[in-house]
């Protein structure tokens, strides 16, 4: 017969000893899982480079790229009121030396336009040997991260090696890792052993607990005479050298640190890039996706304003990029980079200046179900964006954000 | 039917077994009310206590000591009115600390591998030690609540000063003047956490200029009055004893 209690408690301790023993490294930053609207409509990022993918510790990386912020803006996502451009890493695997949007420092947070692009740069110096997926990253206050490429990177060399100095406005040189650090250890032990010393004062005054609830029983309202007159001297001279130390470890301290500041919490406002599209506008007129081809087609209106003729080369969404090879060429930077090297084909050809011209275009690979962006029919916004880039002669380029209604195409 | 006798004869007996019931009972205690407060104190006070660049003059001097003094009023009760033992802050406060060493350690520096100077935990057991001397003086919940609660939320930033005061000192990067403690929060990235979550310097103290430590350490020391009374009555609703009638 089945013992019901055995089964459930051999059951749990096998669970707990595969859990503990089998631990995998996480792989990436769950960008994938994101809803499809979201990552279509939000942050579209481009040109986003890093400088290596191979360094030792104590050495820079720079990541460089754009981004621009969706026109056509989810309704059920917060704008981007207040937002900060981060990076995604698994833990201080680097340490944030700079970072700029549009040339200004980025160490505030800050709003962004509606429609707009920016540009962004980020420095970082390896701290610790890792090998990790790291992303372009803007955290949005209410909306959450929005997740840019990913690119991955491996560190070798040993953290004991890291040092991270700056120098104090009151010109100290100090190292970031272990400021402060000793100091602060050095008055949780004194606190820790004070309170030790008070703990074990009443734990050893005999067995406590039986006895001295009996007696507070019997005694009743006259328990309080348990306390006996040293142990109330005791008290004061705990209550007036605590005290004591409180305030004299307070005015020492504004002697030796007599400049401090309060944190900063100001935010800046930073301008945008002038307009990247140069005079070409794209209206979408139709846009289907067909689940059995994993290919979006969509009619496009293309009115070209520029003095050169002009080439759809690429569409971009999702930070998954749909090439045409006839145009321009990319390759995946790593075994996770997402570019569909022969994704895109169009039908219209060249637009030449002061043309209006509809472009039939489709984007096809199985990055739409591999990225999960397919799941877009089944999304409470189901409706498409990204970037059309176009190129001239000289393969100046134009970005146009494009987006409206997606219908799926089941049979 | 039998005669049910002790198993106790001599009071030298019953001395070792009140020994032993101190011996089991007090590191379960301990272990529990460890646990028990470091995930209230968690979810309340949380990144207030987690971050160097969240201890502000507004914010944290107000947010921790009403949020702390929630388990040290309701043991203050327990151990008082059914031990006469003064030292249910202290136990409460000494035990959190130790449970937040423990966590800082392993999780933040040991899994996380953040510097442990970002994520020192605040110093809390002067607060305590007040609060259970006060008791001890006064032998009253009323002048304990009064005095001992407001003490309690006045020297809770004076106490951590001396910790915090180094990384307070100002420093220019990239054109901007930070302190110390935002630059280890700029530097040390934390995907999750970014700058503006920080709930830090809001509010409408501006006509108190750069001094509003005072105003919020006194209003933190006010509510934590009250916070003491509401908590000393939960002790007592959860400290009744209760004789079970039949097995």
């Amino acid at each position: 017969m089945l013992n019901l209690k055995k089964t459930i408690a051999t059951l749990i301790a096998a669970i707990s000893v595969v859990i503990a023993v089998y631990a995998a490294p996480v792989m990436a930053h769950g960008e994938k899982s994101q809803a499809a609207y979201l990552r279509m409509r939000t942050l579209l990022w481009y040109d986003v480079e890093v400088s290596t993918t191979k360094l030792m510790v104590n050495d820079e990386l720079v990541m460089t790229g754009k981004f621009y912020w969706f026109y056509d803006w989810p309704a059920n996502i917060a704008k981007p009121e207040v937002a900060f451009l981060n990076i995604g890493i698994p833990g201080p695997v680097f340490v944030r030396k700079a970072s700029y949007i549009n040339g200004v420092s980025g160490v505030n947070s800050t709003r962004f336009d509606i429609g707009s692009t920016y540009e962004f740069k980020v420095v970082l110096k390896a701290r610790r040997a890792a090998r990790i997926h790291m992303h372009a990253l803007m955290n949005v206050e209410k909306a959450g991260p929005l997740i840019g490429p990913g690119r991955w990177v491996e560190v070798t060399g040993d953290m004991a090696d890291f040092s991270n100095e700056v120098t104090t406005l009151t010109g100290e040189t100090i190292d970031l890792e272990t400021y402060g650090l000793q100091n602060a250890i050095k008055w949780h032990v004194f606190w820790g052993v004070v309170a030790a010393a008070w703990l074990l004062y009443w734990l050893f005054q005999g067995p406590i607990l039986i006895p001295r609830y009996k007696k507070v029983k019997l005694l009743g309202e006259n328990a309080d005479d348990m306390i006996t007159p040293t142990q109330r001297t005791i008290g004061l001279v705990l209550l007036i050298g605590t005290v004591v130390v409180v305030v004299w470890s307070y005015y020492d301290t504004q002697a030796k640190y007599p400049i401090t500041i309060p944190l900063q919490s100001g935010r800046t406002t930073i301008p945008p890039l002038s307009d990247t599209t140069l005079g070409v506008r794209a209206e979408v007129v139709d846009a289907r996706y067909r689940v059995s081809g994993r290919a979006l087609e969509f009619a496009v209106n293309v009115t070209n304003n520029t003095n050169s003729p002009i080439r759809l080369g690429e569409f971009t969404s999702a930070n998954i990029r749909w090439m045409n090879p006839d145009v321009s060429t990319a390759e995946p930077a790593d075994s996770h980079d997402p570019v569909a090297t022969n994704g895109l084909k169009y039908e219209g050809g060249i637009v030449y200046p002061g043309e209006t011209k509809l472009l039939k275009v489709t984007c096809t690979d199985a990055a739409w179900e591999t990225h999960r962006l397919a799941k877009i029919v089944y999304d409470p916004d189901s409706r498409f964006g990204g970037l059309l880039f176009f190129f001239d002669n000289e393969n100046k380029r134009s970005i146009v954000a494009i987006g409206g209604p997606l219908v799926p195409v089941f049979i | 039917m039998g005669v049910v006798r002790s198993a106790i004869t001599t009071a030298e007996q019953q001395h070792r077994v009140y020994k032993a019931f101190d011996w089991i009972v007090i590191p379960i205690v301990a272990l529990v009310i460890i646990g028990a407060f470091h995930i209230h104190f968690m979810l309340t006070a949380g990144d207030w206590d987690f971050w160097i660049d969240w201890k502000d003059r507004r914010w944290w001097v107000t947010i921790t000591p009403i949020t702390l003094i929630f388990f040290p009023a309701a043991l203050h009760y327990l151990f008082w009115q059914h031990f006469r033992l003064p030292f249910g802050a202290t136990l409460c406060c000494a035990g959190l600390l130790a449970g937040e060493w423990v966590s800082r350690v392993v999780n933040f520096v040991g899994w996380a591998y953040y510097p442990l100077n970002m994520v020192v935990p605040s110093e809390i057991i002067p607060m305590a030690l007040v609060l259970d001397s006060v008791l001890l003086i006064s032998r009253s919940f009323l002048v304990t609540g009064v005095i001992g609660s407001m003490i309690w939320g006045l020297i809770f930033y004076p106490a951590n000063w001396a910790i915090i005061a180094p990384y307070h000192v100002p420093v220019e990067y990239n054109g901007n003047m930070m302190s110390i403690a935002d630059l280890i929060g700029y530097s040390y990235v934390r995907t999750g956490t970014p700058e503006y979550i920080r709930i830090i310097e809001e509010g409408t103290l501006r006509t108190f200029g750069e001094s509003v430590v005072p105003v919020s350490a006194f209003f933190t020391g006010f509510i934590s009055v009250f916070a003491y009374f509401i908590w000393v009555g939960i002790g007592k609703a959860l400290a009744k004893t209760i004789w079970v009638k039949k097995l």
